[in-house]
């Protein structure tokens, strides 16, 4: 079948004009920084060493952004980078925090997932917040027990 | 009558002999014995062991629901969340667990059945044992054999009830201790290199999974 430039051109148009309003919004903003004065937590809840991670002895930081609405609560959080194994926790995780607003209802979570020390078993998990956005899940290497 | 828990098998005519440390010697109690490191070169994650390992997992996991007390004392303890279920689950998911020769010292540790976790007391990681390994299973041990060494003047004794090796019974006794150990269940102990708190943790698993345990088919 042969497909005629005039029917196509519409659709062109269409596809350009769709371009401009999208891709600079989200150019924009993978390129605005977000600075650390920006983001002003005001409310977390802990997050365990998830057990499938943890037993296959995934560690590694997680950068997880959200989008904020006008009472500082979280509407939508995704992953920039981390961890297969990883990245799901921290996203419901970071869906429960509350921040104060701020101008541009975005900002960044840091999840920080590390192995070290030694212990009797798997379970072990500590976590530790350091304003304004960083927060460390520690769990231990286990000590072989018969 | 030999030694006999779960993670670590007894033979029945010949007592275990523990090595003495130099630095320090047993006291009686199966305390303060010496701890050498463990290694299993001949590690694998596969063949027919591991699929022997999986169905033991999986007839555990399967009648958990139908044992409420083992089910209920089969919990993360302390601060801790989880239990014995969701973990073999993962396990069995992830193949997060392993079977080799597990050698202690210079020889072949008969006694261990099986072990969890990945580093040795003097903090080096387990040769042999990858880091996803959640626990190792004894080729040569109680899980897979009815007598160290195919020496049938020492058959290896499982647990309190002193199941006979290579049975369903001494299999599931042995897994449950691990998975006990894994999760860290309230009042269990770390027994490397201690036969009274290993004799009390195979005391706990009896006491709460012993109908389990022996009502696996």
């Amino acid at each position: 079948m042969r497909i005629r430039t005039a029917t196509l051109f519409p659709i062109f148009i269409v596809a350009v004009l769709a371009s401009a309003v999208v891709l600079p919004s989200t150019a924009r903003e993978f390129e605005q920084t977000i600075e650390n004065g920006e983001i002003n937590v005001a409310d977390f809840v802990e997050l365990p060493y998830p057990r499938e991670a943890r037993l296959s002895h995934v560690a590694g930081a997680v950068v997880i952004r959200v989008k904020l609405d006008s009472e500082g609560r979280v509407i939508r959080s995704s992953a920039i980078s981390g961890a297969k194994l990883l990245i799901p926790a921290c996203i419901s995780n970071a869906s429960k925090w509350r921040f104060r607003p701020n101008e541009r209802g975005v900002a960044i979570l840091i999840y920080d997932f590390r192995i070290e020390g030694l212990c009797h078993g798997y379970t072990s998990s500590q976590f530790i917040f350091y304003p304004p956005n960083v927060s460390t899940i520690s769990s231990c290497e286990a000590v072989v027990q018969p | 009558m030999g030694l006999s828990r779960a993670g670590i098998s007894g033979f029945s005519n010949n007592p275990l002999q523990l090595s003495v440390s130099p630095w320090y010697g047993p006291d009686g109690n199966g305390g303060h014995t010496s701890i050498q490191n463990v290694s299993v070169p001949d590690f694998a994650q596969s063949g027919a062991n591991q699929t022997a390992i999986a169905g033991v997992l999986q007839k555990i996991l399967n009648a958990l629901p139908n044992n409420p007390v083992c089910s209920n004392w089969l919990q993360a303890g302390g601060d801790s969340q989880g239990t014995g279920a969701q973990q073999i689950q993962v396990l069995l998911g992830a193949n997060n667990f392993g079977h080799g020769t597990i050698h202690q010292g210079n020889g072949i540790a008969y006694e261990i059945g099986a072990f969890s976790g990945n580093f040795n007391p003097d903090k080096t990681k387990i040769p042999g044992v990858p880091l996803s390994a959640v626990f190792t299973v004894n080729d040569a041990g109680s899980f897979f054999n009815q007598y160290a060494g195919g020496d049938q003047t020492k058959p290896f004794e499982v647990g309190r009830r002193a199941y006979s090796g290579n049975t369903l019974r001494a299999q599931a006794a042995i897994l449950i201790h691990e998975t006990a150990h894994q999760i860290t269940v309230a009042g269990f102990q770390p027994d490397f290199g201690n036969r009274k708190a290993g004799r009390a943790n195979d005391v706990a698993v009896d006491k709460n999974c012993r109908q389990l345990i022996e009502g696996l088919q």
